[in-house]
C-alpha cells in the first residue's frame, strides 16, 4: 500500500477517535509500530540524515548523540534487571516511590508505559553515570580593566559555560564538557566580581554589590548599545 | 526563578536606524516562529517532560530563548531610535508608529499580534519535541531570510548569532526525543 493510503487507513482506526486511555495507549503503541513501517523509515533517514549533512557541520555532536542512543537502546530493558539497577544505584524505594508520585507511575504509566519505562531506565542509568570532575579550577584570566572588554570577555565565558551546559544536559558523563563548563563558569565569576567592583553590578545577587548606594538602576541597560 | 543580568547574550550596536528591517526583524519578537513564542512554548511543555534530561533541556533552552527575545527587542529598539517622522513614512512604518510610537509591540513582520496559537503544550512528550524540532527549524529559516534582506553588519552578526542557536537547539531537542523515544526503535 502506498503511503497516503496506509496514513489514511490508520486515521480511520478506532483506536484514533477515541480520546481514552486505552485509546491513546494504542495510539502510542501505534506510533512505535509506524516506527517500524513507514515511521521507522523516517526515523532511520533522519538519523542518517544527522549523521550525514548534519554531522558534516558538527561531527562530535552528532558522533556524540549516536553513542548516546546506542546506550540508551541497549540499557532500555525494564524488567528485573532495571530494578536491580535502580536499587543497586542507591536510588531504590524512596526514588522509585517519588517518580510513582510524579506522574512517572499511577495514571500515567497506565497510559503510556513505554515513555515511563524509558524515563525512569535512563533515569537510574544517568544518576549512577554523571562525570564527576573536581572542579578545582586554578586557570588563571588576565582581566581587562576596559569596562567594555571586560563585558566582552563576560560575554565570552558565559556564552562557552551556557553551551557546555546545553550539552551536558543531554550529555551528563562527558567529563571533557564538564571541565570545560567548570573552567568558563569559574572564569564569569571571576570576570563578573571584577567588573562589579570596577563599575558595579550586572547581576543583583553579585557579593559585594550595592553596599553604599543603589548602583542598579544608574547603571547602562543593554539595549541602550553605545560603548560596545 | 529567574535573575536578570544586565547584559545582552550577543552584544546590538546598531548606528543606523532602518524601520524597514525593524518591522521585518519584529516578526522574530511576536510572529510565528519568533522568540516569545519559542521560550512560551519550551517552558510551559517542561511540566508534562518524559524525563529529566528533556525537563533540562526545555528549560535552559526555554531560558535561552528569553535571552534570544532580549536580542531581537534590542535590534528593533535600536533601528527605530531617533527616526525622524519623513523617515517613518517613507520606510512604510506609519501604520505601526500610529499604533506604537516607537514602541516595541510582539507582532509579526506582517503586522499580526503576538498569539499563543503559534505553540502547542500538548501533554504529549513526543508531539511536544517533535514540534519543538520543527520550531528550531522554522525559527532557522526565518533568520535566513533575514539575512538575505539585511545588508547592515551591526544588525546581520547578531542575526547570524541566533541563527547558529537553533542549530544547536535542534540537536539537543533531537537528543532529548531519542532518549525519549529510543525504546520503541
Amino acid at each position: 500500500m502506498n503511503r497516503s493510503g496506509y496514513n489514511q487507513n490508520r486515521m480511520q482506526r478506532p483506536a484514533y477517535r477515541n480520546p481514552g486511555c486505552g485509546a491513546r495507549m494504542e495510539k502510542m503503541q501505534e506510533q512505535a509500530h509506524a516506527g517500524c513501517g513507514a515511521g521507522a523509515e523516517r526515523m532511520k533517514e533522519n538519523s542518517c540524515g544527522v549523521c550525514g549533512a548534519r554531522a558534516e557541520r558538527m561531527p562530535e555532536h552528532t558522533h556524540a548523540a549516536c553513542g548516546a542512543r546506542t546506550e540508551c537502546m541497549q540499557g532500555s530493558g525494564c524488567g528485573s534487571t532495571r530494578t536491580e539497577r535502580m536499587q543497586g544505584s542507591g536510588c531504590g524505594g524512596t526514588r522509585t516511590e517519588r517518580m510513582q508520585d510524579s506522574g512517572c507511575g499511577g495514571a500515567r504509566a497506565e497510559r503510556m508505559p513505554e515513555h515511563t519505562h524509558t524515563a525512569c531506565g535512563a533515569r537510574t542509568e544517568r544518576a549512577s553515570e554523571p562525570a564527576r570532575v573536581t572542579c578545582d579550577c586554578t586557570c588563571r584570566i588576565d582581566l581587562p580593566t576596559d569596562r567594555c572588554k571586560l563585558l566582552a570577555m563576560i560575554d565570552e565565558v558565559s556564552f562557552g559555560a551556557y553551551e557546555a551546559l546545553l550539552y551536558l544536559d543531554t550529555h551528563p558523563q562527558d567529563e571533557e564538557a564538564m571541565r570545560y563548563f567548570c573552567e568558563h563558569n569559574e572564569k564569569r565569576n571571576m570576570a563578573l566580581r571584577e567588573y562589579t567592583r570596577l563599575y558595579g553590578p550586572l547581576n543583583l545577587m553579585m557579593p559585594g554589590s550595592n553596599k553604599d548606594c543603589w548602583e542598579w538602576m544608574s547603571q547602562p541597560w543593554p539595549w541602550e548599545g553605545g560603548d560596545r | 526563578m529567574w535573575y536578570y543580568e544586565k547584559r545582552l547574550e550577543f552584544p546590538v550596536n546598531i548606528k543606523t536606524p532602518n524601520a524597514k528591517i525593524a518591522q521585518v526583524i519584529l516578526s522574530q519578537y511576536g510572529g510565528p516562529d519568533g522568540e516569545l513564542g519559542a521560550s512560551m512554548r519550551y517552558l510551559s511543555q517542561r511540566y508534562t517532560a518524559p524525563n529529566r534530561m528533556t525537563a533540562a533541556v526545555l528549560t535552559d533552552v526555554g531560558t535561552e530563548e528569553l535571552a534570544h527575545l532580549e536580542i531581537v527587542s534590542t535590534i528593533v529598539h535600536q533601528l527605530t531610535r531617533g527616526l525622524s517622522l519623513e523617515e517613518i513614512e517613507k520606510c512604510g512604518f506609519a501604520p505601526y508608529y500610529a499604533d506604537h510610537t516607537v514602541g516595541v509591540w510582539p507582532q509579526s513582520a506582517g503586522g499580526f499580534p503576538f498569539s499563543a496559537s503559534e505553540f502547542q503544550s500538548t501533554g504529549d512528550p513526543t508531539a511536544d519535541l517533535f514540534e519543538d524540532l520543527a520550531a528550531e527549524q522554522k525559527a532557522r529559516l526565518t533568520y535566513d531570510n533575514i539575512l538575505r534582506l539585511v545588508k547592515d553588519p551591526d544588525v546581520a552578526e547578531p542575526i547570524k548569532f541566533l541563527r547558529a542557536r537553533e542549530i544547536v537547539h535542534f540537536q539537543r531537542f533531537g537528543e532529548a526525543n531519542w532518549e525519549d523515544c529510543s525504546k520503541e526503535n
